[in-house]
């Protein structure tokens, strides 16, 4: 079977809603009266029912009577429950009454007993540690021989070499406005020669900066200090 | 029409009824209920389940939970409203607790079906029409539930998210995931 059906389409719609659910006869007559039937069926009780309650409420009633034969069986001398609220609330309102320092006691006796055991406890590890050995006393223990000392003046050595290197690396690690410092700073130790003097009828003084190296080296030949500057 | 003039005269009745607070009145009031309601009630319950014995006693059911809650009605909805909210919820539960028991694969639910309602003598459609019986009894309960109250009763969306108590946005997109997979399985049915 082949059939052209849309479900979207009004027409087939139609078609597909129209199947008949059918009911027996006179049904929803009877649905009505049915159902009526079942509200008054809930609603009426019993025939038994108040037969039921009074038996039900004469067994709690027995309960109730064996309950209070119960309590007869401990019988209390008489204005006991009086006498025992009145000593209640006597102990209760003494408890009130006490000053501070009695209600706290019990607290501060145990918080002192506690830092005690603590202050022993300290006291007790303290004195127990060993004492410090002095270096003269361990010297004396160690027992030295020839390579040890050996060892030990090797790492003297080189110790100073580390050092003398750790300085060096400080120097280089100079930022490079600070090492034309330094530069500056050796060029001061120079001591620059003294301005010849001027002599009447001569050209005035000559400026540093103006001499070559030959005149400079020359200079300082002259002078003695060359051994100082000439490797 | 008609029909939907009495309802609506029915409504009001019932209503002006119930607002005295008689008893006298509440039963009279009950009495319209029945009278109003029993059919779109009864077959509503009987396009969910199908079998009319099922449905006679959710019917049953339905409307007694109305009578006892009868007293707390609040006047927020429609009556028709508010006895297919009870039908709904009574149909879902009575649905779910026989899936529960027979546990049928819901693959295989329509082809059952389809064999049932060809015994059936109270069902009267023809191939085609239990062929749509038979893709609505592979839809889950709720989505089914809605389908048959937009495809089969034309109700708007806005009351039947009243009966759910579902946004009716997510009413839509059920109701478009229940068409898209009868459309499915009618295609794969009728080629």
């Amino acid at each position: 079977m082949k059939e052209d059906l849309n479900i979207h389409d009004e027409a087939s719609r139609e078609r597909l809603v129209n199947d008949r659910l059918k009911t027996p006869d006179g049904y929803f007559a009877s649905l009505n009266q049915c159902i009526r039937d079942r509200i008054a069926e809930e609603h009426e009780p019993e025939e038994t029912y108040f037969e039921e309650q009074k038996q039900h409420l004469l067994a709690l009633a027995a309960i109730a009577a064996a309950d209070n034969k119960a309590d007869e069986a401990f019988r209390v001398p008489e204005g006991y429950f009086e006498s025992a609220s009145t000593a209640m609330l006597q102990t209760v309102h003494a408890q009130k009454q006490k000053p501070l320092i009695r209600r706290i006691q019990p607290i501060l006796w145990s918080s002192a007993a506690a830092a005690a055991a603590v202050l022993i406890a300290v006291y007790w590890l303290h004195t127990s540690s060993p004492e410090q050995a002095s270096f003269e006393a361990l010297l004396a223990q160690a027992d030295l021989n020839e390579n040890d000392l050996e060892w030990i003046a090797e790492a003297d050595e080189l110790a100073d070499y580390y050092i003398a290197l750790d300085e060096n690396l400080a120097l280089d690690s100079l930022l490079p406005d600070t090492a034309e410092m330094k530069v500056v700073a050796l060029d001061t130790l120079v001591t620059p020669p003294p301005a010849p003097k001027a002599q009447p009828g001569k050209t005035p003084t000559v400026d540093w900066d103006d001499l070559t190296d030959e005149e400079i080296m020359d200079y300082l030949m002259e002078s003695g200090d060359a051994e100082e500057w000439i490797d | 029409m008609l029909l939907l003039c009495e309802m609506a005269t029915a409504e009001e009745n019932i209503q002006a009824l119930l607002k005295t607070a008689e008893p006298k009145q509440r039963e009279e009031a009950f009495g319209l209920m029945l009278s109003a309601y029993q059919k779109p009630i009864y077959y509503y319950i009987r396009r969910m389940v199908l079998d009319h014995d099922d449905a006679d006693d959710i019917t049953q059911t339905t409307f007694i939970r109305a009578w006892k809650a009868l007293g707390q009605f609040r006047f927020e909805s429609k009556i028709g409203t508010w006895l297919h909210t009870i039908a709904y919820r009574e149909s879902i539960q009575h649905l779910e607790q026989k899936k529960k028991i027979c546990r049928i694969p819901i693959e295989y639910a329509g082809q059952q079906l389809a064999e049932h309602l060809s015994h059936d003598p109270l069902y009267d459609g023809d191939a085609i029409q239990a062929k749509l019986q038979a893709a609505m009894a592979t839809l889950p309960e709720k989505q089914k539930a809605v389908f048959i109250m937009k495809y089969y009763e034309e109700k708007k969306y806005e009351e039947i998210a009243e009966i759910t108590g579902t946004s009716v946005g997510a009413l839509k997109a059920s109701y478009h995931h229940a068409v898209r997979k009868i459309e499915e399985f009618l295609k794969a049915q009728i080629q």
